[in-house]
């Protein structure tokens, strides 16, 4: 009775139901790494430290690279975040895909092992 | 023909069957199992074994196994309503492993009571499961009914499955032994409805994932804000760490409102709504949801700063640092981008309230500059205020009127958050309705749900074994205001059965008004009172001296427990009409007013004496204080005499009544005729006789009752010597001759006092400073040491059975000396 019960799930909702988690795993990821934010400001200023004057042409220049650093700065550690987020989630695409797949020979394969390593 | 059927082999029926017979722990056994084998697997691998390929085998069939045990079997639930008429599915699992279509009612209650939702249910009503079992009757139980029954309740509650708080419901529904019992329980079936209610916000909200608030870049693109930390709440941050409250009111209108608000032009909200209200609930609620940023427009991911008031005014040293701090802290608001700044009791920013600091001209370019987003929370008399001194800023403002919950929605609020204030003790759902109930009627400074969370929190200070009950709620109140809302225990029934004996204790005859005063005490403790009026109201007519103000406090003492308890206003320092606004003042402009007092003491005697000296207004306003049983003083907050008694005295008409006693008429026989007497001549309108309950005329007393009187002082007197051990006694003719020397038909029983003053308590200081009475003695005195006939008084031993040991009377005191005379030390050595 159990061993349908077991089939059906599998074969069925227990299957879709591993790709969802996948998916909904990739999206986590997506959303902790503040994907949508990061790429929104992936050009503006550090923590919005910024400089203005209205001084000399040195002292504008040394605010327009002042800001600059700080747009580099934010542009850099924001890079950084966006590169592991990418990382992170080619990995549970990867790993989580490679289940998907295999899910359906999972249960013949353990009973193939099984035999396998007693006929060895 | 049944509307449901239910297939016992039913594969899912199996399933649910393994679940309840232990799959929880079979998960665990699969898991130790699979850990174990693939360690064993790689070390047979590592060590080039065959057996590594088995072992790796079976961990992977155990793995495939657990998986299908915690994420199909495990997680099994109930069909959502509609979606099937199988019972086996729409039934909650762990009650489907169980059931059969001819279980009897018992043998369904005993399926019900092993589930934690329907012991949740029972635990929130006190509901013992035995007694229930007992009501359940013998009669057939109509399945059909009982689903149909469920389905409905579930359906009344938005719930979108059966569980098992529903069928217990259910069953109250169906079974007439239950029905019956639920008035003896003191509840009905929208209370059990309402309880399956909030187990389905509970399992809702614990089933709800945690919302992502952003994640870690979230505030990268965001300025630093350190003098708002350190001058402000982050609450965002609050509600981040916390995740979102459960039992915060769900106010999604209101937040709706609000962030369009803030999103508009003018970018700047004021919060109007009585404390208690829910205010500061709301900024929670729109931190959290500005926090996920949805429907959040342009504030997504901005975070709420609640300036602190008291803070910012302590680092005033000097002219001009305020200005200088709040200037700093919106320039960092302004820079940071992300920021929306909350001021919590604004008024305080307005130069309104103890502690406050006028901002208004800071603020106003602010405002006008549309450049930062404020939230204002303000009462709607705060709010008022502003307008009037400074409508340039409210214009700039838009207002959010927040409206106070119905009851149901309130309850729904107390009951979410008991769970997470009670502790380890369970809060029942009649708690709830008690401190809904109570606060309505003693906490009327605040609005719902505020006033009923802080009476249900005092509660949790008075918890019943391990339940906080309606008898802690009641407990909570009686011990903050000290007034009776608990039934009357046997010992207090008694009590008011014998008040009358109790008051004559102190009151001689007036029989009639005795009892009037009596019976409607009894009517209030037994809850037979109107409770939206004074327990009770009372006008006393009758002369000077009769007992009308001795009645009021007799009752403070015997009901209210002391004398104290008894608010007394002399109506003759009431006759202008200025004395209106002096009567209404609120608290804060005479915290000793009448209204301040009654806030203070509600259970009390509230004496108006001379009412008929009163300035015709604040009769007036006698209507609406006998008729509603409250008064709103001049700061527009009412002030409950709902727990009080109300008496009101009057000479008015005193001659006519000793008229009608003198030629030997009895009160009743004269009564009716002497208050219409009252109404046409003009004394009273008749509007302010018809509101009391009572109309009570007093007889002046005659000698013979006078001398009862004089015993009644002399009781007082020996209560006042007591710690002395020294105790007085009058003879029958000194008694006669104190009445005598201060009998005054015009003036009753006053002059009583002053006698027994003058020629008894004189006479007895006079002998204890001679030492002529010791300790343990009793002084009696004749007629003669009262002013009459010489002879001399007795100071006797109060041990009766040794007469023989009393020393001779001395001679009759001297008279007393014209100076001071020295305090000889008392010798006690002789004794």
């Amino acid at each position: 009775m159990f061993v349908i019960g077991f089939l059906q799930w599998w074969y069925g909702p227990g299957w879709r139901d591993a790709g969802q988690r996948v998916v909904e795993m990739a999206r986590q990821t997506y959303l902790n790494f503040s994907v949508p934010i990061l790429l929104r400001t992936l050009l503006a200023p550090w923590r919005r430290i910024t400089s203005s004057s209205d001084g000399s042409l040195e002292q504008r220049a040394r605010a327009m690279l002042d800001n600059v650093v700080s747009r580099a700065v934010g542009f850099g550690v924001r890079v950084i975040a966006l590169v592991t987020a990418l990382v992170m989630i080619l990995l549970i695409g990867l790993g989580g895909g490679l289940l998907v797949l295999l899910w359906p020979i999972l249960p013949p394969l353990s009973l193939i092992l099984v035999a396998g390593g007693l006929v060895l | 023909m049944s509307a449901y059927s239910f297939n016992a082999g039913s594969l899912l029926l199996q399933e649910a069957r393994l679940r309840r017979s232990g799959g929880q722990r079979l998960a665990q056994i699969l898991l130790i199992a699979i850990v174990v084998l693939a360690v064993a697997a790689a070390g047979l691998g590592l060590a080039r074994h065959h057996q590594a390929v088995s072992l790796a085998g079976l961990a992977l069939g155990l793995l495939t196994l657990r998986l299908w045990l915690v994420r199909r079997v495990l997680a099994l639930q109930a069909a959502p309503l509609g979606s099937t008429t199988q019972l086996e599915q729409l039934l909650p699992p762990e009650l489907a492993a169980a059931y059969r279509p001819n279980l009897t009612a018992p043998q369904l209650w005993t399926i019900l009571t092993s589930t934690w939702q329907a012991q949740f249910v029972m635990a929130r009503f006190g509901l013992y499961p035995e007694v229930i079992a007992e009501h359940l009757g013998d009669e057939p139980l109509d399945h059909d009914q009982l689903w149909q029954a469920a389905t409905a309740q579930a359906q009344a509650t938005s719930l979108p499955r059966l569980n098992s708080a529903v069928i217990v419901t259910a069953l109250f529904a169906v079974r007439p032994g239950l029905v019956a019992l639920l008035p003896q329980l003191k509840l009905t079936s929208e209370d059990l409805t309402e309880g399956a209610a909030w187990l389905g916000r509970l399992e809702a909200f614990q089933a709800a994932k945690r919302p992502v608030y952003g994640g870690i870049a979230r505030d990268w693109a965001a300025g630093f804000t350190p003098t708002l930390s350190r001058f402000g709440q982050n609450i965002s941050q609050q509600v981040e760490l916390g995740g979102k409250q459960f039992g915060l009111q769900e106010r999604t209108q209101q937040l709706d409102a609000l962030v369009t608000g803030l999103n508009s032009a003018s970018g700047s909200v004021a919060v109007i709504g009585e404390p208690g209200i829910g205010k500061s609930s709301l900024l929670l609620g729109l931190a959290d949801r500005l926090l996920q940023g949805q429907d959040s427009g342009r504030l997504a991911h901005h975070q709420i700063f609640s300036l602190n008031a008291s803070l910012i005014l302590g680092q005033q040293q000097g002219a001009g640092d305020i200005e200088r701090i709040v200037l700093m802290l919106f320039g960092e608001a302004l820079h940071a981008g992300n920021i929306v700044v909350a001021l919590d009791e604004a008024q305080l920013f307005f130069g309104q309230g103890t502690g406050a600091v006028n901002l208004s001209q800071l603020l106003l370019p602010i405002l006008q500059a549309h450049s930062i987003k404020l939230v204002l929370n303000l009462t709607p008399g705060d709010w008022q205020k502003l307008k009037s001194t400074n409508a340039a800023m409210t214009s700039l403002l838009t207002p959010l009127v927040l409206v106070e919950p119905s009851q149901t929605d309130t309850l729904r609020v107390l009951a979410d958050r008991a769970l997470i204030m009670e502790g380890d003790r369970l809060t029942t759902y009649q708690a709830l309705q008690e401190a809904y109930r109570l606060a309505g009627r003693y906490f009327q400074d605040e609005a719902y749900p505020g006033r009923a969370l802080k009476l249900l929190e005092a509660a949790l200070n008075h918890p019943d074994g391990q339940l906080i009950s309606a008898t802690s709620v009641q407990e909570a109140v009686e011990s903050q205001l000290g007034v009776k809302v608990q039934s009357a225990t046997v010992d207090e029934s008694d009590a008011l059965l014998h008040l009358e004996d109790h008051i004559h204790e102190r009151m001689i005859n007036q029989s009639r008004a005795v009892s009037v005063v009596a019976a409607a005490l009894r009517r209030a403790r037994a809850g037979v009172a109107n409770p939206r009026r004074p327990i009770g109201s009372f006008l006393f007519l009758g002369p000077t001296g009769v007992g009308k103000t001795e009645l009021a406090r007799s009752l403070a003492a015997v009901y209210f427990g002391a004398e104290r308890n008894i608010i007394r206003l002399d109506m003759s320092e009431y006759q202008q009409t200025s004395d209106v606004a002096r009567l209404l003042e609120s608290a804060a402009e005479n915290p000793e007013g009448l209204l301040a007092k009654v806030r203070t003491a509600p259970f009390s005697v509230v004496l108006f004496d001379e009412i008929e000296k009163a300035n015709p207004n604040i009769l007036n306003l006698f209507l609406q204080l006998l008729d509603e049983g409250n008064l709103t003083d001049s700061a527009n907050k009412p002030a409950s005499f709902k727990d009080a008694i109300v008496i009101a005295t009057s000479n008015a008409g005193a001659d006519e009544i000793r008229r009608h006693i003198e030629a030997g008429e009895e009160l009743e026989s004269f009564e009716q005729a002497f208050t219409d007497n009252l109404i046409n001549s003009g004394q009273f309108k008749p509007e302010l006789i018809n509101r009391f309950d009572e109309v009570v005329l007093f007889r002046p007393l005659n000698p013979a009752e006078l001398v009862q009187v004089v015993q009644l002082l002399i009781n007082e007197v020996n209560r006042t010597l007591e710690p002395q051990k020294i105790q007085v006694k009058l003879t029958d003719a000194a008694a006669a001759e104190l009445v005598r020397a201060g009998y005054d038909p015009r003036l009753g029983a006053r002059p009583m006092r002053r006698m027994v003053q003058r020629r008894v308590e004189d006479t007895v200081a006079g002998q204890i400073l001679r030492g002529q009475a010791r300790p343990g003695d009793t002084i009696s005195l004749d007629i003669a040491d009262v002013g009459g006939p010489a002879q001399a008084p007795v100071a006797a031993s109060t041990s009766a059975a040794a007469p023989a040991a009393t020393p001779p009377p001395p001679p009759a005191p001297p008279p007393a000396p014209a100076g001071p005379q020295p305090i000889l030390p008392r010798d006690d050595s002789g004794r």
